[in-house]
């Protein structure tokens, strides 16, 4: 499928986090060459395939992809919630210095809703629709905590009026179709931040609403980071999006992590040839051409991967090197890590 | 809420009335006379004649079908061709035992499949699920009247634990419950494979539900996912199936009190065709759908109260 941003960004723009380029703290979440990996009639398949990141208190990383390139897959691993037939088979996590990989389940339940959380793309289905909204909160923090039931009802209250839905206290009583899109994505996320969670994987989170809501979302995301402190994880294909809100961007394809840098380098300096093609299939508003530019071709099924580097086949630089072997991945400025042959290529014209 | 259900009711009239013009129009098409019928076999013609313009059999159908609802509204149901007794009286009699055997079916036989099928979907593809899944196929392809005779033969007569000689006393005392059990099991038998089947198969689709998923980055142990966020959901299409499976365990019903000569509506339906009694006959069929019509407006209002996206009408 053609990758086109909707929004014609052209910049990075936000003013209210940390200057792009400082130092980040020590990392909350550090994940080392994780290994996700289905069993399939066709032999195995690893949709997540030696994935190293990491993410900082108060800071946002961007994972950016086309559809199928595993971005998904991987908030799910994460999370410990990577659908049967499928398991995480190597590499490391580590959550505020505790490794996830192999954790008990019953452990990693604990984790989960408590130090990380997540919400997903479809505020429209991802609410049980026979349960109230108050109750589904409450249930989360009923998980984690002991708490009388007046005092359950109090903080989820509190909860939605951190997400700012007016009339928390009616709100609480309502059910899921009584409420627009916009608003279910709130209670998703005062939901997922109820337990004040370390870590915030935001799936797609604004890809199903409409574009004022859209913004909405983001700046209150944008807002609970600064009070909460926490990290976020922000999956999305849309580079509008990233440029709004992420301090570093991970570029995904085909299961690996192909480019990482702080996003105004992904923007004003892009390396791989893949990044690039996505840069160019972003809309601009100058642009004077009738046609959105696309990248040729799909991103390939983890069933029938290329021999070499898996953007070999699409890419427009390849050459003899790039079909022999995967490329490593090289740091080429602090902070900007690229898995290219051709890189670093000359500043362009 | 309440209006919901004044409204469905409301909705239920016209579906009955057509039910009594169909049975209405039965009486018509079958050989005997009911004005004869009433009167009796030592009748002379003239007594006929008062009671046929009693009754306004000599008038035309669309006058006789008003005069006939208002006789059932007083409750008349004409009289049986075979023992003159009043038709309403028969169905007095026999809709209690009836009511308590589909209760007493019921009552085991849907918890059961819903048991069962929430068991196959949370151990799917394993042991437990196969194992339910052999057994429901099994139950649903055994033939009423064959489980039946063979309980009756095993337990009654090889073991004989337990009466099957139709109704020997009222559910509330130990030989009522006794007399019931072999009767209820056979109809219920053939209620849990179905039950069990549909609430696997349900289940199964909501934990794919997005909002199990949501659940489950909660951290909710996987029997809360189970129990409240997958089988809560499920259950709205399991209520229907019941709803509907009801409707032919009535039919069942039919089967089993003839088996164990159980004093119901269904044998008293049986015994009126066989032996073309056409008042008691259709006193039966107006008593079965009323019935149905009843257990449909019940799994609306359940509905409604199981998933409130339709609790307001909008």
């Amino acid at each position: 499928m053609p990758l086109a941003a909707a929004r014609p960004i052209l910049q990075p723009d936000h003013p209210a986090t940390a200057p792009r380029g400082a130092a980040a703290p020590e990392p909350i979440l550090e994940v080392r060459d994780l290994a996700t990996t289905f069993a399939t009639p066709r032999g195995p398949i690893r949709p997540v395939d030696g994935v190293s990141l990491a993410v900082a208190p108060g800071r946002t990383l961007g994972i950016v992809g086309e559809s199928g390139c595993g971005k998904s897959m991987l908030s799910l691993s994460l999370m410990g919630l990577v659908p049967a037939p499928g398991r995480v088979t190597g590499g490391s996590i580590r959550l505020e210095g505790r490794e996830l990989v192999g954790l008990a389940p019953a452990a990693m339940r604990s984790l989960r809703g408590r130090r990380i959380a997540m919400i997903f793309q479809e505020p429209m289905t991802s609410l049980n629709p026979v349960h109230t909204i108050g109750y589904q909160i409450v249930e989360a923090l009923r998980e984690h905590e002991t708490l009388p039931a007046r005092a359950l009802k109090e903080k989820a209250i509190a909860a939605l009026r951190q997400v700012r839905i007016p009339a928390p206290e009616r709100r609480f009583d309502e059910y899921p179709h009584q409420l627009s899109g916009g608003m279910r994505q709130r209670v998703m996320l005062a939901m997922a931040l109820a337990c004040r969670p370390a870590l915030l994987i935001a799936d797609e989170p604004t890809t199903a609403l409409d574009v004022t809501i859209q913004a909405q979302i983001l700046d209150l995301l944008r807002e609970l980071q600064a009070e909460t402190g926490m990290a976020i994880i922000l999956i999305t294909h849309d580079l509008g999006v990233v440029a709004q809100v992420a301090d570093e961007v991970a570029v995904m394809y085909a299961g690996r992590i192909v480019e990482r840098a702080p996003v105004a380098a992904i923007f004003d300096d892009p390396q791989h040839p893949y990044t690039i093609g996505l840069m160019g299939a972003m809309p601009r508003m100058e642009d004077e051409r009738d046609r959105l530019v696309v990248i040729g071709g799909t991103v390939p099924p983890p069933f029938a991967l290329p021999a070499g580097c898996r953007f070999g086949p699409r890419c427009p630089f390849a050459g003899e090197e790039c079909r022999a072997a995967y490329p490593p991945t090289a740091e080429i400025a602090p902070g900007h890590a690229v898995a290219c042959w051709k890189a670093p290529v000359e500043t362009q014209a | 809420m309440l209006r919901q259900v004044l409204q469905r009711l409301l909705l239920a009239v016209p579906v009955l009335l057509g039910v009594l013009l169909v049975g209405f129009l039965l009486m018509q098409v079958v050989p005997n006379d009911p004005a004869v019928v009433r009167a009796g076999p030592t009748a002379t013609q003239d007594v006929i004649e008062a009671i046929r313009r009693d009754l306004g059999l000599d008038r035309p159908l669309w006058i006789q079908f008003p005069l006939y609802l208002g006789r059932l509204l007083r409750g008349d149901l004409g009289v049986s061709i075979i023992n003159n007794m009043p038709v309403i009286d028969e169905l007095g009699n026999t809709i209690g035992p009836t009511l308590e055997l589909m209760l007493a079916s019921l009552i085991w036989s849907a918890p059961l499949g819903i048991l069962l099928g929430t068991v196959g979907a949370y151990w799917r593809g394993r042991w437990p699920d196969r194992l339910i899944l052999a057994a429901s196929v099994a139950g649903v392809s055994v033939p009423v009247f064959l489980l039946g005779l063979g309980l009756v033969w095993l337990f009654g007569f090889h073991w004989q634990l337990l009466p099957f000689t139709g109704r020997t006393g009222p559910l509330w005392t130990l030989e009522g419950i006794q007399g019931v059990i072999l009767p209820a099991v056979t109809l219920g038998g053939v209620f849990v494979g179905p039950v069990a089947r549909m609430t696997r198969s349900s289940v199964l689709d909501a934990l794919g539900a997005d909002h199990v998923r949501t659940a489950r980055a909660k951290g909710l142990s996987e029997r809360a996912v189970v129990l409240r966020h997958a089988l809560r959901n499920a259950l709205i299409p399991v209520v229907t199936l019941i709803g509907l499976q009801i409707g032919f365990l009535l039919g069942g019903a039919v089967v089993v009190e003839t088996i164990f000569s159980w004093p119901g509506i269904g044998r008293l339906a049986v015994g009126a065709i066989l032996s073309s009694d056409a008042p008691m006959a259709q006193g039966t069929i107006i008593v079965l759908s009323a019935g149905f019509i009843l257990i449909n407006l019940v799994v609306d209002v359940l509905y409604a109260f199981l998933d409130p996206r339709t609790r307001e009408a909008r």
